[in-house]
């Protein structure tokens, strides 16, 4: 496994991001399809891959989500626990009951970032 | 991914069907008002695999009725709903309603939905109106889903309050003796390939928070980081502690379809005090009826999985099982045991019978090219020679040998056709008003298979008829100074290379004047011919021949005894009677053990060799002139023991030259077909061998009086005489 960087000390990225406007390209969220299957988990993670080192708020957008699976939590899952290891923020918005009640049957909420506000992540409905 | 499931559709089916068996055998058994605690646990287990295996191929009608069933021998099962005769019935009908769904089912037929509500109905209202203590219910939690949790400790789930319902009893959280909502920790560790292969966890654990409440901790440990993960690999893992279910199966039961692509292991937190019952039961359902697809392997891994349950219950496990690594660790070894043991209880292998055929075949022609052999090593002289006879005289030991294990192989014990006159005989008694004591003895006599299936029939008219016939209503045997309860007794023995059953009752036994008084008024038997025993109880064996004064709807379904001897005639068998006046009649069965060999005796008519079966030579002579007399019309005959008996020249019927047509100059082979004797003329006797029987039907084509063929050890092809058929076309040649 490749050696993660150590998380950064720099306090002012941790905190919650704010919900502004995006200004440049790269601050767009990423936005979830309805149907987060396995057939499209390699294609979750090809996009995820190029926003896991911004420096700066990246923002999920999870309010399409109709339907979720192991193979695609996982992805997002090991997205998230890298950008909480490297000290990133992460931003959830519009998080349908669905991802909630699957993340929670399979003890993802942290790994998410649903559940831990002090580590950079912050959820809104 | 996509599994076909229509190929496990006929595994299935079979299945079902050998477990409708034992669930009925065990119904009959069980004694009303003190069942046998174990009995009704090998019904419940029979029916919970049915509506396993049927929901899961989607077949809803069947699964629902079963559920139904399951449910009311649950309560039996927990002693909340006694077992009564009125209960019994229902289970029995449950049993014939299962049946005829499934075979509607496999031959894509619609199912009697109306037989199969009615059925449900009353099963349901049984169970309505004994259940009339509550079910200790635990209060749903309820569905929200707290999103904020402690980082650290483990996610608690509330199940779906719709899910849980008290109609469903393994899924309703009960007690235990204790007292205690059984606990139970899944460790699920996936291996990576359980996604692509079209499993998901979520939907287990949904499918577990069902059961019951769920805990989850999940183990990110192997988890890769973004880059390195292909996301078709399942990293993850999980620590799973269920709250609820009674027993271990419904949990391992949704776990099923990743069997082999994830390690499991399902301990019991709080087991129970009463010490055995769990582990017995769950042993138990182990060596019970598989309900799904692959039995052998389910049952093995079933098996292997008990033993791992129960080593890690009963290993002092601690509450909290920080690392599932060790668990498994532990588990290992049991798990070889109980694979090892489960080969030693049931270590068969289910082989279709096309593939034994095959196998019988090429042993056949073995015997064949053995023969050959051995009559060209007869000619050979020579330094070697001897040695050469020698190692023949081996192969053809251990040609013998081989045979008779392949003959083994088609071997079933007779219980197969035995088991369904139980029910049989109960029904009828019940329809009937009388009182039978049905005695089965010699039930695990082998017979090969295609013999088995033709004589069912056979045995069902006669134990019918004995019933319906031969017992007399209980107060007319009372009044005979019998016992109420009449006796049919069933009994099959090997007899000399041959199978004997019998069929015999204690009953009235034939009325020897109604059946001539019958035989007369139809003009069978002349006004004045007097008949021994044995030919008056042969009439009954004619077409359309019954003495039933009136019918009745037991005796008036299935074949006549015109039929039976017919179907024992084709098996290469002979029936007999034996009747007692007042004390009960009695049918004796011979068959052959195979259809496939025959012990025979080879007999010269000019150049051809014929094969007389054995079973149906009596004797051989030589004539005397003065013994042969011609009768007008019916050709000679010979007088044998006071008997006349018809000559049948062989040499005629087949158009062969004989090496004389003078009856002292050749042999007479007394042999009898259908209760008829004949004296067969022949050249010469050459001697007796086994033969095995190639069917001329399927390689030629239908000959009267010749029931297949035989290839000689000198390569010639014998015919194998059929001495009913034989007797048929002789009397036919010479009335013409």
């Amino acid at each position: 496994m490749k050696q993660r960087k150590p998380a950064r000390k720099t306090g002012n990225t941790r905190r919650i991001a704010k919900a502004s406007a995006p200004k440049r390209k790269s601050d767009r969220p990423v936005a979830l399809p309805a149907e987060c299957v396995i057939a499209s988990a390699p294609g979750l993670r090809t996009t995820l891959l190029k926003r896991v080192g911004d420096a700066g708020n990246v923002r999920i957008d999870a309010s399409a989500v109709q339907r979720i699976d192991t193979a695609s939590l996982q992805v997002l899952a090991a997205f998230a626990r890298d950008r909480r290891a490297d000290g990133l923020p992460l931003e959830w918005l519009g998080v349908p009951d669905c991802l909630t009640e699957a993340a929670t049957l399979l003890d993802l909420t942290t790994a998410l970032g649903f559940a831990n506000p002090g580590s950079g992540s912050s959820v809104r409905a | 991914m996509t599994l076909d499931l229509t190929q496990f559709h006929g595994v299935f089916f079979e299945e079902s069907f050998e477990a409708l068996d034992s669930m009925e055998s065990a119904l009959l058994k069980l004694d009303v008002g003190a069942p046998d605690a174990e009995r009704i646990n090998t019904i419940f287990r029979v029916a919970h695999s049915i509506k396993g295996g049927s929901a899961t191929f989607g077949f809803t009608a069947i699964a629902s009725f079963t559920h139904s069933l399951e449910t009311m021998l649950d309560e039996m099962r927990s002693g909340r709903m006694h077992v009564t005769q009125p209960i019994s019935n229902i289970l029995l009908k449950s049993v014939d309603v299962m049946r005829a769904m499934l075979r509607a089912v496999q031959n894509n037929q619609p199912i009697d939905a109306q037989s199969v509500a009615d059925l449900q109905f009353d099963l349901e209202l049984a169970i309505a109106q004994k259940d009339a203590a509550p079910s200790a219910s635990t209060s749903a939690p309820a569905a929200a889903v707290a999103i904020a949790q402690p980082s650290a400790a483990p996610v608690a789930v509330a199940q779906h309050a719709a899910v849980s319902t008290a109609s469903s009893p393994a899924a309703a959280p009960g007690l235990t003796t204790t007292g205690e909502v059984p606990r139970w920790e899944i460790s699920f560790k996936p291996h990576q390939e359980l996604l692509a292969r079209g499993n998901d966890p979520l939907r287990m654990l949904r499918e577990l928070a069902a059961l019951g409440k769920v805990t989850t901790r999940a183990m990110l440990d192997s988890l890769p980081s973004l880059d390195e993960l292909d996301s078709r690999s399942c990293y993850l893992s999980w620590t799973i502690e269920v709250e609820g279910p009674q027993d271990e199966q419904p949990v391992r039961e949704i776990f099923d379809w990743a069997e082999g692509d994830c390690d499991l292991t399902v301990t019991r937190l709080n087991p129970p005090v009463a010490t055995g019952v769990e582990t017995s039961t769950g042993l138990e359902a182990a060596a019970g009826v598989a309900h799904a697809p692959n039995a052998a392997t389910e049952l093995a891994s079933a098996a292997a999985q008990e033993a791992t349950a129960s080593a890690s219950a009963t290993a002092p496990s601690a509450a909290a099982t920080p690392a599932a690594q060790p668990a498994v660790k532990e588990a290992a070894p049991a798990k070889q045991e109980g694979l090892g043991s489960n080969v030693g209880d049931s270590g068969s292998i289910r082989v279709s019978v096309e593939k034994i055929d095959e196998l019988m075949n090429t042993v056949g022609e073995l015997v064949i090219t053995q023969a050959m052999l051995s009559q060209l090593g007869q000619k050979l002289e020579g330094p070697d020679a001897e040695q050469f006879r020698s190692s023949l005289a081996n192969l053809e030991r251990n040609m013998r040998g081989l045979q008779e294990s392949v003959m083994r192989v088609r071997m079933l014990p007779i219980s197969f056709v035995f088991s369904r006159f139980p029910r049989m005989a109960r029904d009828l008694a019940q329809r009937l008003g009388k009182q039978i004591d049905l005695k089965l003895t010699g039930q695990e006599t082998e017979l090969d298979k295609t013999v088995m299936e033709k004589i069912g029939d056979p045995l069902v008219h006669l134990v019918r008829n004995s019933i319906d016939h031969g017992v007399e209503m209980p107060d007319v045997r009372v009044a005979k100074g019998k016992p109420a309860v009449g006796t049919v007794h069933l009994d099959a023995c090997h007899r000399g290379g041959n199978i004997a059953v019998e069929v015999s009752d204690d009953g009235a036994g034939l009325d020897k004047e109604r059946i001539l008084a019958k035989a007369r008024s139809r003009g069978l038997v002349g006004p004045n011919d007097t008949l021994t025993d044995e030919q008056v109880y042969d009439l009954v064996f004619l077409p359309g021949f019954s003495t039933a004064e009136k019918t009745t709807d037991v005796s008036g379904r299935g074949v006549g005894m015109d039929v039976v001897r017919r179907n024992v005639n084709e098996l290469g068998g002979k029936i007999e009677i034996k009747s007692f006046p007042g004390k009960g009649s009695k049918f004796l069965i011979t068959l052959p053990l195979t259809l496939a060999i025959v012990d025979g005796q080879s007999v010269a008519v000019g150049g051809e060799t014929y094969i007389v079966p054995l079973v149906s030579i009596v004797e051989s002579m030589q004539l005397k002139p003065t013994q042969v007399s011609r009768v007008a019309g019916r050709g000679e005959v010979l007088s044998f023991r006071g008997d006349y008996l018809p000559i049948i020249r062989l040499h005629e019927i087949f158009g062969v030259e004989p090496r004389s047509r003078a009856l002292h100059e050749g042999l007479i082979v007394v042999a009898e077909g259908d209760g008829r004797r004949v004296g067969l003329f022949v050249d010469d006797l050459l001697g007796q061998q086994q033969v095995v029987i190639k069917s001329l039907e399927t390689n030629y084509g239908r000959i009267e009086g010749v029931s297949g063929a035989t290839i000689l050890g000198d390569g010639c092809v014998s015919l194998i005489l059929d001495l009913p058929g034989l007797i048929r076309a002789a009397s036919m040649s010479y009335a013409a």
